[in-house]
């Protein structure tokens, strides 16, 4: 299958799309975190629920748009393209026996568990399936192959290897469905960005980011359906997904627990921090990188511009350099990036800024630019990441516009303390 | 992370075996527990002299990024370089057990020293 020629890029939106849905970048750091952080926030059993939920609606996004360009009909067609796809997404390599009433799907190396039992299986004794991505993957397989209404498949795994189980297994029954959701996709994402703006150094980022595109593109899932690259497990991913996990968590807590709501905020302003230390971080760190941009140079100025490049290289959005003064303040605008899109479509307009995981993400790039020693080669642990933003990370962030409140732009004010 | 006072580290075995074009091997700063092992070549080095050489030790050579070259092994394992700057990097297949990696990039780390030497007509 050559899901490769399915891609699509609007390189001045840093929009990347498969078959006409959006689709980004995240690796295994970020993605047990944010999970983490849905499951912090809301207890395993309701964790484990919104994120197989979300990723049912994000795949089915998808699957339906796949199997349209691939002209597939038949089961055995779907069935096929479905789990092909999710290799190549890095997502893991799934076996899938899927009727019209009932099914299950086993794996050896679903992302999630594998790189959970590789990050954490020596330490923690886990008690709780972490797939529920590959759950709601073979949901929204079984309902789009045998055209089932929406959420009418319940998909549960209840062996999984990040709990030392020989393999992951899920089981697929029948539910009562629900209403169709809208998809968003390349019409709904460009309809929710602003006119790209250029900001500080917009030549290099834009040279570095059209070469991370390059690279990126033969970037694809193994025979085990992993991608291991820049020394962390990647994943093509679906921003449904973090975007579903997200906000109906906060929303929820919005109606049962507002006092809570600042916690769950800064969780996932917390998660967009990861993102950026070990992501990107990691790619700046990577022989790859240095191919590309040169060894890490240390400076400041760089390091912002280098964090902008490689979000938009993952298909984040048109991120820009709008103010750097160093030690001081630092101004990230966004043009578009993958959250608004997901908002506006499904809830409407909000009434505050309401981009957490960017707003983590700006204040985490000023931390790494003004509290890293990069040419010294730091390690980027666990240890580590705790000692920059809790010792050495002395900035706070403010979102002074946001796309979903009705601004034109976003925009994050990361200064000093 | 790093344990420099092992008596089995590579870095200082390879104090012992390496010529001056090849620097010892080092946990590469990035790694998922020990995947990643760092050597620095000599940027001057014949790499298509090295290709060849690793090409005859059970190598192939595999599509990379403008800048820099790679090299694969039937089991998955890795070696990268980036000739503008010397940089290696020795990748170990995540499918090998943790405790095992450091002595795979150990035994990868050997051929690519043989393979540098024989190169370079140090042999």
């Amino acid at each position: 299958m050559a899901f490769t020629d399915h891609r699509s890029l609007h390189a001045d939106r840093a929009l990347t799309l498969l078959a006409g849905i959006p689709y980004v970048y995240h690796c295994h750091h970020y993605n047990l975190f944010h999970d983490q952080t849905i499951d912090d926030a809301l207890g395993e059993l309701d964790g484990a629920r919104v994120r197989t939920n979300a990723a049912r609606h994000a795949f089915r996004d998808l699957l339906s748009a796949v199997f349209k360009k691939e002209n597939a009909v038949t089961t055995s067609e779907r069935l096929t393209l479905a789990s092909e796809l999710f290799r190549w997404m890095g997502q893991g390599k799934m076996q899938l026996e899927l009727l019209s009433s009932s099914g299950r799907a086993r794996s050896l190396t679903p992302h999630y568990g594998y790189a959970w039992r590789e990050k954490y299986g020596s330490r923690i004794r886990r008690h709780d399936p972490v797939d529920a991505v590959a759950a709601g993957f073979a949901a929204a397989a079984m309902e789009l192959i045998y055209d089932l209404a929406p959420d009418s498949v319940v998909a549960k795994e209840h062996r999984c290897i990040a709990m030392r189980d020989p393999q992951c297994e899920f089981e697929l029954t029948l539910g009562r469905g629900g209403p169709a959701l809208g998809t968003i996709d390349e019409a709904a994402s460009l309809k929710a960005s602003a006119e790209p703006q250029a900001g500080i150094d917009e030549d290099r980022i834009k040279a570095i980011s059209s070469g991370l595109w390059d690279f990126m593109r033969a970037v694809q899932g193994d025979e085990r359906g992993l991608i291991a690259a820049f020394n962390v497990f990647v994943t093509t991913h679906l921003p449904t997904y973090y975007n579903e996990t997200i906000y109906e968590t906060v929303h929820h807590t919005e109606s049962v627990s507002p006092a809570l709501v600042p916690a769950v905020e800064e969780l996932f302003r917390e998660a967009g921090r990861a993102c950026v230390f070990f992501t990107f971080g990691n790619v700046m760190l990577s022989p790859e990188w240095e191919a590309l941009v040169g060894p890490p140079s240390g400076i400041s100025t760089d390091v912002i511009s280098f964090g902008t490049a490689i979000a938009r290289g993952l298909g984040f959005g048109h991120w820009l350099v709008h103010e750097y003064e160093p030690r001081k303040r630092f101004v990230l605008r966004c043009t578009s990036n993958y959250e608004v899109p997901f908002y506006l479509s499904r809830y409407g307009r909000s009434n505050k800024p309401r981009s957490y995981f960017i707003q983590g993400a700006a204040a985490a790039m000023m931390t790494l630019a003004e509290a890293v020693r990069w040419r010294e080669r730091p390690q980027l642990t666990g240890d580590f990441y705790l000692e920059v933003f809790r010792s050495r990370a002395n900035y706070r962030v403010e979102q002074t516009q946001c796309a979903m409140r009705g601004d034109a732009i976003s925009e994050y004010v990361v200064e000093a303390t | 992370m790093s344990d420099t006072s092992h008596p089995r580290d590579p870095a200082e075995q390879g104090k012992r075996v390496v010529p001056q074009r090849v620097a010892p091997l080092t946990r590469e700063v990035t790694c998922i527990r020990s995947l990643a092992w760092r050597v620095d070549l000599d940027p001057a080095q014949d790499f298509d002299a090295l290709s060849r050489e690793l090409c005859t030790r059970g190598f192939a050579t595999a599509a990379s990024i403008a800048g820099m070259r790679k090299w694969v092994t039937q089991e998955g394992h890795e070696i990268v370089v980036v000739p503008r700057t010397g940089r290696a990097q020795i990748r170990v297949h995540y499918t090998v057990a943790e405790e095992q990696r450091r002595f795979t990039a150990e035994r990868l780390y050997v051929v690519l020293v043989a393979a540098v030497m024989v190169a370079n007509g140090e042999t």
